[in-house]
């Protein structure tokens, strides 16, 4: 029996992904919500808004913080109760989260979540810098280890006990390369070979250039309301049936597994009961590939296959468009790119865009239903979202 | 050994050479960095305990594009360890052909030398 949806997705909006020189974070975020408003039916959405729920991780980029009161008042809201949320590479999906409250405790019937990250000002060293900020201090910053390296630990554990492939990692990548082949709002449009990928410089062995996301700037929004006058907005409601939220352990030092993210099976038990479905009932899946091994780690976290059979999945082609549990059909943070703050955000829209069919040459063929898996840090914070296509 | 259980005390005992944990008065739980609060009973009574410096790689990076703080050390290796009291810890390392799933090492710390904060050591591997 399907459960009342916790909210309603009655508008959305994404910038072109990319290098937008010349444009800043607050620049992007109106270039993502004028197609939220032009998507409207109601041309009087914006006077129904009143809350304002941003995702933004670093105000290093920019160095500009307290940005919630600055993004609301240049999309044009006067005296709009804003804030920011951070929970780094989840951001977005945590202004989601907050979203989903405002409406769902009934304080709200209207609200706009986005996510924004400018990323590209900075020089790589201090991209990489910044992105570490999210580790923990006291273990991981301290013994010399990236952000990449974090993960790098977890590939090559991966690699030694289940005999993943760094082929298996490439494979990642050459799909979602492949995808965001046909999304033009991605960052690199680009087909790629496993050849290319396994040629590519290493960055943390055995991660290479193309086992890692990209540094983006972009930004994403969606509107929300109480489902109960979500058609005074849309003709196609997208529902959001399950929300579920997990931290673990602040250190990679404390985790038992390497091999294994567990709050993501946690986040996404949550958001699956609520929902009242199973994962083989889901159609399409946005996953968080920061980084190629998060992308396989994550099929198994999720119960798309067994602990270690990770690597198996990709080389079948089951995670592909026409296969059993298509992933990333946006191109992922791989290819459609990593705006940090927007991430969370830009997945919800890409499976807004699938589960109305509207996907063009990347759509699945009758998606009705959608799970977004967003993660913060090193494993930390985990986010798994389930939309429905209202009937 | 009645200094509070702090991180910043945790690294000034470890500059004199010295590895200390915190340990769980009630269930035994080892914490690194240490920590007042035990994260499997929550119990708050802990005390320091001296670690041994052997344990075994369990996963191993090499780093080719560093955080400006180590740029000047590329390529290195970064090695979670386990500890044989079975617990995990960091440690940065040059010598790349130590670098081996299951390798038995032992930690060694080094004094950065640093004159601003953090002023903490670095563990690397002998
Ligand atoms: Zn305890």
């Amino acid at each position: 029996m399907m459960n009342k949806p916790l909210a309603t997705i009655v508008s959305a909006g994404c910038s072109k992904f990319g290098k937008r020189k010349g444009v800043m974070a607050r620049e992007l975020l109106v270039e993502a919500f004028e197609e939220a408003l032009s998507r409207s039916k109601d041309p009087d959405i914006r006077g129904k808004i009143k809350i304002g729920i941003f995702g933004n991780f670093s105000e290093y980029f920019e160095h500009q913080a307290h940005v919630a009161p600055i993004f609301s008042d240049w999309l044009g809201f006067h005296n709009l109760p804003s804030v920011r949320v951070e929970d780094a590479c989840a951001s977005g999906s945590a202004a989601l989260r907050m979203g989903i409250l405002a409406i769902n405790s009934g304080l709200y019937d209207v609200a706009l979540v986005a996510g924004v990250e400018k990323m590209n000002n900075r020089t790589t060293t201090e991209v990489t810098d910044a992105l570490m900020s999210a580790s923990d201090i006291a273990v991981e910053q301290w013994s010399g280890l990236t952000f990449v390296g974090v993960f790098a630990l977890m590939a090559t554990a991966h690699m030694h006990k289940y005999g993943t492939t760094e082929e298996d990692l490439a494979l990642v990548a050459v799909k979602n390369h492949r995808n965001a082949y046909y999304n033009p709002k991605a960052h690199m449009q680009k087909i790629i070979t496993v050849e290319d990928a396994l040629k590519s410089r290493v960055i943390a062995w055995p991660l290479k250039l193309y086992d890692c996301s990209l540094v983006t700037d972009g930004a994403a929004c969606l509107i929300l309301a109480k489902p109960e006058i979500a058609r005074k907005f849309t003709d196609m409601p997208i529902n959001i049936i399950g929300s579920g939220h997990a931290n673990d352990h602040s250190a990679i030092t404390e985790r038992e597994d390497i091999t294994s993210i567990p709050g993501i099976k946690i986040a996404a038990r949550e958001a699956l009961e609520q929902a009242n479905i199973k994962i083989d009932d889901v159609d399409v899946f946005e996953l968080h590939d920061c980084f190629t091994i998060a992308e396989i780690i994550a099929y198994e976290e999720l119960g798309f296959t067994e602990k270690g059979k990770g690597g198996k999945l990709i080389e079948q082609g089951e995670t592909d468009l026409n296969g059993s549990f298509p992933s990333n059909p946006s191109g992922g943070l791989k290819a459609k790119g990593h705006p940090v703050g927007a991430t969370g955000i830009a997945q919800i829209y890409e499976l807004y865009l699938q589960l109305r069919g509207e996907a063009g040459q990347r759509q699945v063929k009758g998606a009705k239903k959608g799970l977004a898996q967003n993660m913060g840090g090193s494993g930390l914070t985990h986010f798994v979202t389930v939309l429905e296509a209202e009937k | 050994m009645s200094e509070e259980i702090t991180i910043e005390n945790f690294y000034s005992k470890a500059k004199s050479g010295k590895l200390f944990a915190s340990q769980c008065i009630d269930c035994g739980k080892l914490s690194l960095p240490p920590r007042k609060i035990c994260p499997v009973c929550y119990s708050t009574k802990a005390t320091w305990r001296e670690l041994g410096n052997e344990g075994i790689i369990e996963s191993f990076t090499i780093i080719h594009v560093p955080p400006k703080r180590f740029e000047h050390e590329v390529p290195y290796g970064v090695c979670l360890i386990e500890l044989n009291e079975g617990i995990k810890v960091l440690a940065r390392t040059t010598m790349l052909e130590k670098l081996k799933i299951g390798q038995k090492v032992k930690l060694k710390i080094i004094d950065a030398q640093r004159n601003e904060w953090p002023d903490w050591p670095y563990f690397t591997i002998e």
